[in-house]
This record gives structure tokens, C-alpha cells and sequence, in this order.
């Protein structure tokens, strides 16, 4: 029988200590703590899936499970690194705490938003909705002239180079 | 054998392929110039164009845009000294000097004659070494070919160069990514939650797209009020070639870059940062008056320049002959030959040995348009440098959903995009490489399958180690996961 705690301690000496800075001792909890869920629910969908029809041979279930097992491993792995952090780094670690980036956070958000107006009508007006709203809050142009122009040459040059001169199909919107 | 390479060279010099070569090299230059902006961007914008072309015109398109990046990275360490990409990060070291000293136009001449030297040295090795290589690679099964995929998976290692758990964390969300879809094997439903579109998996092209674009798109943000592109003293910067004296002056270090750069290219997980800054070193080492270098002089730019443009046909040697991508570049490659619907690989070379020679003869095209447009363009570049990233990047964002929707035509594949995006940017946020998850996506799908194909086969789990070619892959795998912890102990241990 392998006794897994001595396995997992010399796997988190051999891959912490070569010279990686385990900083950020708190945020790489969280996100250990994010990947156990993820194989959790990983594991879970797994079991969802037929087993196989031939005894004796891999299934469909056996690379997921490969998977969910080593991503638990790491994910520990990780955790145990972090919490083997020396004080004084732990310290610095919260005095260095990440500012929330609003900015990228909401330029995703409108990502999705564009994508959708994509969806719905279409890459040429879509262009022409969103583009203001991510040159003005995303990259803080605040040229009305400018913004118009690059909204302009985006949405109907695009068009042209794809759709008019290399022959490609671009999203045209589902309510047209 | 003759036919096929006359057939190659023949579409690859077709008015279509040249006129895409070129404009490759452009955007190749244009991406690499600009800090910040990775060729491997500009590749993965450039990759649905190619949905318009035949495969060897659209290859053409990429392999300009791989070549001209590689090259254009000099552009802005000399100039700025700020490295366009990572490759010539060493060139920074003389390149800049030479600019401060007035001999910013003979620094990027010395620069491109060492690039495109030893990106025709290493196409030669290329061409002599890859079609050998495919031969043996050929009697490779089942077995043999998990194992060689499972070794072109450990270049994960050396890819994470922050953390190796989170490298190999990254690794397995691709793997996990990959699973999506129907089984390869028994054909049953895996993680489709019952919704139709996942049952054709997940593109490679979107998810490579979004975890590679968006990520740099919000990383580019500005993140003041104001800000404005680089400004450069334009005063002097023209084109102007080294005498044939300082040429022949760094002919040898040309030579050993080329070599140096070819043969560590052609290691999965290498690259050009590691061939640039080895060469300079190793020249350096070698020069009668190493005190000089870092100075400004022309020995300086051409080392680490002569040895990342030869990392382009090195590392093109295991994506062709066994489809292993050694770098983010080359896996956007494989990925674009295989949705051409070709297998890269030692059947590659049976079966389409046109578009083989066809890529040779791009590769070569690819170098010869670099020279001429970094040599003509020069000033060009130096305005493209400073336009402003509130106009490129913009731009970028529209050309991720046109690229995504070409695949399939198919609005399902924008929102994978988005959600690789948001994948991607997270990782990137919690310091996750990137990489790790496009190599893993690349190569998932032909892990498991051969994996589970052998063990069918074989009839027993051990097969892995009992085949010799496999068990020195599997080898030489975990060669690549503890080795430099081993060595890193060994040398701790003997300094204590």
C-alpha cells in the first residue's frame, strides 16, 4: 500500500523549491481551493458517461479520471506549497493584496455583451453599438470624432475585407 | 518524389502564395516590432484568413507571419530597447548601445543579413534532416506515438517558466478542454450536458484564439487617461548595411548562431530566448575582446539574431516529422495544417509530400521577402511602432470574432472564444501559463486515443515500457518533469 502523505510531500518539495517563489500565498490557496472544486464537479460529470462495452480495455471514463487525479494531486500540491510559506512572505503577501481590476473585469463583460449583439444583429451593427462603449470605458478615448471614426472604419472595413473582397461568411444576425 | 517537390515549389511560387507570403511578413514584422504584441497574435488572427486560400497559399500566409515576427522582434529591441518578443530580448544587450551611438541603421542591417542567414541555414538542415527523421518515425505505432506525444507534452516544463504545478495545472484544463464532445473510441456523448453544439467538441481555433487574444487585449489596456503610442527620435534611423569587413567579422558568430539556434530549436520546448541568449554567451565566451560586448558593437546584435531566426526551421523539424509543437508558434502551425485537414507527422511526408515541399519552398520565400521588406520598410516600421494601441487593439477585438465564426460559420464557436477568453485571462491574472493549455489542446486528442488504441491493442498497460522507442520517450519524459529538480538538489547539496 502507498502511503500517499510521504508521496505528496516529495512531490511539493520537489516541484516548490526550485526557486519558485510561492508568494502569493493566499491567492494560490483560493485557486487550489477553485481546482478541488473543478475536479469535484469534473469527477462528478464523469461519472455521467457510459461505461465502457469491452471488459478489460479503457473506457470513455478512464482518461477523465486520469485527469480528475491529477488535478486533485496538483491542486493539493499547490495548496500545501502555500501554506508551507514562510511568515514573512505571508506578511508581505497581504500587505501586497491585488487591487480588483475593474477595468479588465468589465471589458470582459462587454466582451460577452458585444458577442451577443453579434449574435443578434450581426458583426457590421454590432461593430457599430459596442465599439463606442469600449473606446470610451475600455481604452478612455474621449475624441467624439475619434471614437466615431475608428467605430466607422472597424465596423464597415472589416466587412469589406472579408465578407467583400476574401469571400467569407461573417456573422449577419439571427433577427434579420 | 521529384514530381511532389516541383509540385511544391510550384504553388508556393504562385502569385496567390506570394502575394500572402509577403503580406504575412508584414503583419509577422508589424506584430513582432510591437512590444507587447506576439507574432503568435498575429498568427492566430491571420489563421481563418487562410480558411479562403488552398494550403499552401494559406501556409504561405503564416509562415511569413512566423519568419517576419521572429525577425521584427529586433526592430524594437534596438530601436526602443524594449524586445518585440521574447527572442530578442538578448539583442537588447548590443542592439540599444548601437542606437545610442548613432548606428541604429547598421544595427538593424546586421540584425536582419544574421536573420535571414540562419533562417536559410537552418531551412538547409530542415530540408536534409526532417524527410530521415519521418522515415524512422514511420514504423512508430500506437505505443510509440502516445509516448512521443506524452514527451511533447513534458515541454510543459519548460514552457511554465513562473511554476511547474501550475504549468501542469494549465496543461490539464486543456486536456480537460479537449475531452468535450464525443468519445474518440466508443463514440458515446462526454460532457455535453446534453447540449447539441458541445457534441461536436471544442474548436481548436476559438479556443486558441480566445486564450490568446482576449488575455492580450485586456493586458494592453490602458490603464490611464492619455496614454499615447512610443515616441522615437526618427533622426538618423535608415536603412544601411554593414561594410562586407563587419560582415565578414561576424561570419563565424552567423555560423555558430545558425547551428546553435537550429539544434535547440528542434527541442520541444525550447525556442528562441533560450537559442539567443546561449549564443550570445557562447560567442561572447569565444571573442578575442568579450569586454567589448554589451558596449554596442555589431558582434552583439548578430549572435543572438542569427540564433533565433534558426530556431524557425529547428523547431519546424518534430512539428513536421512527428507533430510535436515545441513553442506557442509551431502549435498555431500544426493546428493550421491540421484544419487544412492535413496530419502532421511522418505520414505528412508520405501522403503530401507537395505541401512538405510546398512549406520548404514558403520557409525560403518567407526569409527572402523579410530581408527585402525589414530592408525597405525600415521606416515604415518605425511609424507603425508609434501608433497608438487605442486604434490596434480594437481592431484585434472584431478580428477575434471573424476569426472564430470562420471555422465552422458557426456563432456557437464566438462564445467558446469568449469563454477561453475569460479562461485565459484568469490564468494569466493568477499567473497560470498560458501555453501549457494550447499544447495540451493540440495534443489531447491524439494522447488519449493512442493511449487507449495501444492498450487495446497490446491487451496490457505495461506495453508502454516494454517497447524500447517507447520506454526511452517515457524516459526521457520524466527526464524532462525531474530533471532539473534533481540537478537543482545535486548542485544545492555540493554548495552547502
Amino acid at each position: 500500500m502507498v502511503k500517499t502523505a510521504p508521496l505528496l510531500k516529495v512531490i511539493v518539495v520537489c516541484f516548490t523549491s526550485r526557486g519558485e517563489k510561492m508568494s502569493r500565498g493566499r491567492e494560490d490557496r483560493q485557486v487550489a481551493f477553485c481546482f478541488l472544486l473543478l475536479a469535484a464537479i469534473w469527477g462528478y460529470l464523469t461519472l455521467q458517461i457510459p461505461p465502457t462495452s469491452i471488459p478489460g480495455t479503457p473506457g470513455p471514463r478512464f482518461f477523465p479520471w486520469l485527469l480528475v487525479t491529477g488535478l486533485v494531486i496538483l491542486s493539493l500540491v499547490m495548496l500545501v506549497g502555500s501554506l508551507r510559506q514562510p511568515a514573512d512572505e505571508k506578511q508581505v503577501d497581504a500587505d501586497a493584496k491585488k487591487d480588483i481590476d475593474w477595468i479588465g473585469l468589465g471589458t470582459l463583460a462587454m466582451f460577452f455583451v458585444y458577442v451577443w449583439m453579434v449574435d443578434l444583429i450581426g458583426l457590421r451593427w454590432g461593430t457599430l453599438v459596442m465599439m463606442p462603449f469600449f473606446l470610451f470605458v475600455s481604452f478612455r478615448l474621449r475624441n467624439i470624432m475619434e471614437i466615431a471614426l475608428i467605430t466607422l472604419v472597424l465596423a464597415f472595413g472589416v466587412d469589406f475585407v472579408f465578407r467583400v473582397l476574401l469571400k467569407m461568411a461573417l456573422p449577419m444576425g439571427s433577427i434579420f | 518524389m521529384l514530381s511532389s517537390i516541383l509540385t511544391g515549389i510550384g504553388e508556393a511560387t504562385q502569385l496567390s502564395a506570394l502575394v500572402a507570403n509577403l503580406v504575412g511578413v508584414i503583419v509577422g514584422i508589424t506584430f513582432g516590432s510591437m512590444p507587447g504584441l506576439t507574432f503568435s497574435t498575429g498568427l492566430i488572427l491571420l489563421l481563418p484568413v487562410t480558411f479562403a486560400f488552398d494550403p499552401v497559399t494559406g501556409i504561405s500566409l503564416l509562415v511569413g507571419v512566423f519568419i517576419g515576427g521572429m525577425t521584427g522582434g529586433s526592430v524594437s529591441a534596438i530601436l526602443l530597447g524594449i524586445p518585440g518578443t521574447p527572442s530578442a530580448a538578448a539583442t537588447v544587450i548590443d542592439g540599444y548601445p548601437l542606437k545610442q551611438k548613432g548606428m541604429a541603421g547598421k544595427a538593424l542591417g546586421m540584425a536582419v543579413i544574421a536573420s535571414i542567414f540562419a533562417g536559410l541555414v537552418s531551412l538547409l538542415l530542415l530540408i536534409l534532416v526532417a524527410p530521415l527523421i519521418a522515415k524512422v518515425a514511420l514504423q512508430f505505432g500506437s505505443v510509440e506515438i502516445f509516448a512521443l506525444v506524452l514527451f511533447g507534452l513534458s515541454t510543459i516544463i519548460s514552457v511554465s517558466s513562473g511554476s511547474v504545478i501550475k504549468g501542469l495545472i494549465a496543461g490539464i484544463i486543456g486536456l480537460m478542454a479537449m475531452e468535450i464532445g464525443l468519445d474518440p473510441v466508443m463514440g458515446v456523448h462526454r460532457f455535453t450536458l446534453g447540449y447539441e453544439p458541445l457534441q461536436a467538441g471544442i474548436d481548436l481555433l476559438a479556443a486558441m484564439i480566445g486564450l490568446f487574444a482576449i488575455p492580450q487585449i485586456i493586458k494592453d489596456l490602458p490603464r490611464s487617461q492619455g496614454e499615447t503610442g512610443i515616441k522615437i527620435e526618427e533622426k538618423g534611423i535608415t536603412n544601411q548595411l554593414p561594410s562586407w569587413q563587419e560582415i565578414k567579422s561576424c561570419f563565424g558568430i552567423m555560423v555558430r548562431g545558425a547551428l546553435m539556434g537550429t539544434g535547440i530549436g528542434s527541442i520541444p520546448g525550447t525556442g528562441g530566448p533560450i537559442a539567443a541568449f546561449l549564443s550570445y554567451e557562447t560567442n561572447k565566451r569565444m571573442s578575442k575582446h568579450p569586454e567589448k560586448w554589451g558596449t554596442g558593437i555589431l558582434e552583439g546584435v548578430a549572435a543572438p539574431e542569427a540564433a533565433n531566426n534558426g530556431v524557425t526551421g529547428g523547431a519546424l523539424i518534430p512539428m513536421l516529422t512527428l507533430g510535436i509543437p515545441g513553442d506557442p508558434g509551431t502549435a498555431i502551425l500544426l493546428g493550421a495544417l491540421l484544419i487544412h485537414g492535413l496530419q502532421p507527422g511522418p505520414l505528412l511526408f508520405q501522403n503530401n509530400a507537395d505541401v512538405v515541399y510546398g512549406i520548404f519552398a514558403a520557409l525560403f520565400i518567407a526569409n527572402i521577402l523579410t530581408l527585402i521588406v525589414q530592408w525597405f520598410g525600415i521606416r515604415l516600421f518605425v511609424k507603425i511602432l508609434q501608433v497608438p494601441k487605442t486604434i490596434l487593439l480594437p481592431a484585434i477585438m472584431v478580428l477575434t470574432i471573424v476569426g472564430s465564426f470562420a471555422v465552422r460559420n458557426n456563432l456557437f464557436d464566438v462564445y467558446v472564444m469568449a469563454v477561453f477568453g475569460v479562461i485565459g485571462y484568469f490564468l494569466e491574472r493568477y499567473d497560470f501559463p498560458t501555453t501549457p493549455v494550447i499544447l495540451a489542446i493540440v495534443l489531447g486528442p491524439t494522447l488519449e486515443t493512442e493511449m487507449r488504441r495501444a492498450i487495446i491493442a497490446e491487451g496490457t498497460y505495461t506495453a508502454f515500457f516494454t517497447h524500447p522507442i517507447s520506454a526511452v520517450f517515457i524516459f526521457l519524459t520524466l527526464v524532462m518533469l525531474f530533471g532539473p529538480t534533481v540537478k537543482d538538489k545535486i548542485a544545492a547539496r555540493r554548495a552547502a
